[in-house]
């Protein structure tokens, strides 16, 4: 494989942690899979880990949103898997919504077997996808704290995984959250 | 995920001059933003269209050059 370009250091910039409250999530097979984004075009480093065009789905679908709290240690991780010269990767979407309520268990009980995709935003104002083309994410563990002291957290913690690619960047920065026509 | 329902309209300045494609009328991320089509300004959707907004098509105009020639004589 040949090198495409020089990686150089961050010079001060943003590298904020962590994600922003909104989440868009649908099931898998409402993304209109014969029109999955192609990565970018552009033939450096960046290019091949970036989707540059809309997903679209199909008829009467959309995205969905999920709110989760900031700041409380919703983020998103890719970890390798496998071993040296058989490398690929997993992703690690937690995310964490400081509220136990039957709207939020309801959700988990509908949707934690179902092969999903997500979009989620950065603090830097990035937008990753969880998911991956013929690579849903699905729902790995979860956890409802209820808390035992009147100064614990009750939370609603889950984990989606997505195996095979390290999460694209989506520069196609359109999401809808209004059905396709 | 369908059992919420809504209403698709879009406002009448706007449909006057814009075309919501490829979805109904409602919320759509953008570059960070969440706008709802059934509630823009016309200056937003004049700047959706200039940043090459999926979702959203200028009308062409109908009135002919004759027309406007003749407004002006």
């Amino acid at each position: 494989m040949d090198f495409l370009e020089d990686v150089i250091g961050n010079q001060g910039g943003d590298n904020d942690a962590g994600l922003k409250r909104t989440i868009a999530v649908c099931r898998y097979d409402d993304i209109d899979l014969s029109a999955w984004p192609a990565l970018a075009a552009g033939g450096m480093y960046a290019d091949k880990v970036t989707y540059d065009a809309a997903f679209a789905h199909i008829v009467g679908k959309k995205f969905w949103k999920f709110t989760v709290t900031v700041d409380k240690g919703s983020k998103l991780d890719s970890e390798s898997a496998g071993s040296k010269g058989s490398l690929s990767a997993i992703n690690n979407l937690t995310m964490v919504r400081v509220k136990i309520d039957a709207t939020g268990a309801g959700w988990l009980e509908q949707h934690k077997n179902d092969e999903l995709l997500f979009i989620v935003e950065e603090l830097s104002g990035e937008l990753r996808v969880v998911g991956d083309e013929d690579l849903p994410a699905m729902i790995k563990e979860f956890k409802l704290e209820g808390g035992g002291q009147v100064g614990d957290d009750k939370m609603l913690t889950m984990t989606a995984e997505a195996p095979g690619r390290i999460a694209k960047w989506y520069t196609g920065q359109a999401i809808s959250y209004t059905p396709a026509v | 995920m369908e059992k919420q329902t809504e209403t698709h309209e879009i406002s009448p300045e706007i449909k006057d001059q814009f075309e919501v494609i490829k979805v109904q009328p409602g919320e759509v991320g953008w570059k960070g933003k969440i706008y709802d089509l059934r509630n823009i300004t016309l200056e937003q959707a004049d700047k959706l269209v200039e940043e090459k907004f999926p979702y959203l098509k200028k009308k062409v105009s109908t009135s002919s050059p004759a027309k406007k020639d003749s407004k002006v004589n």
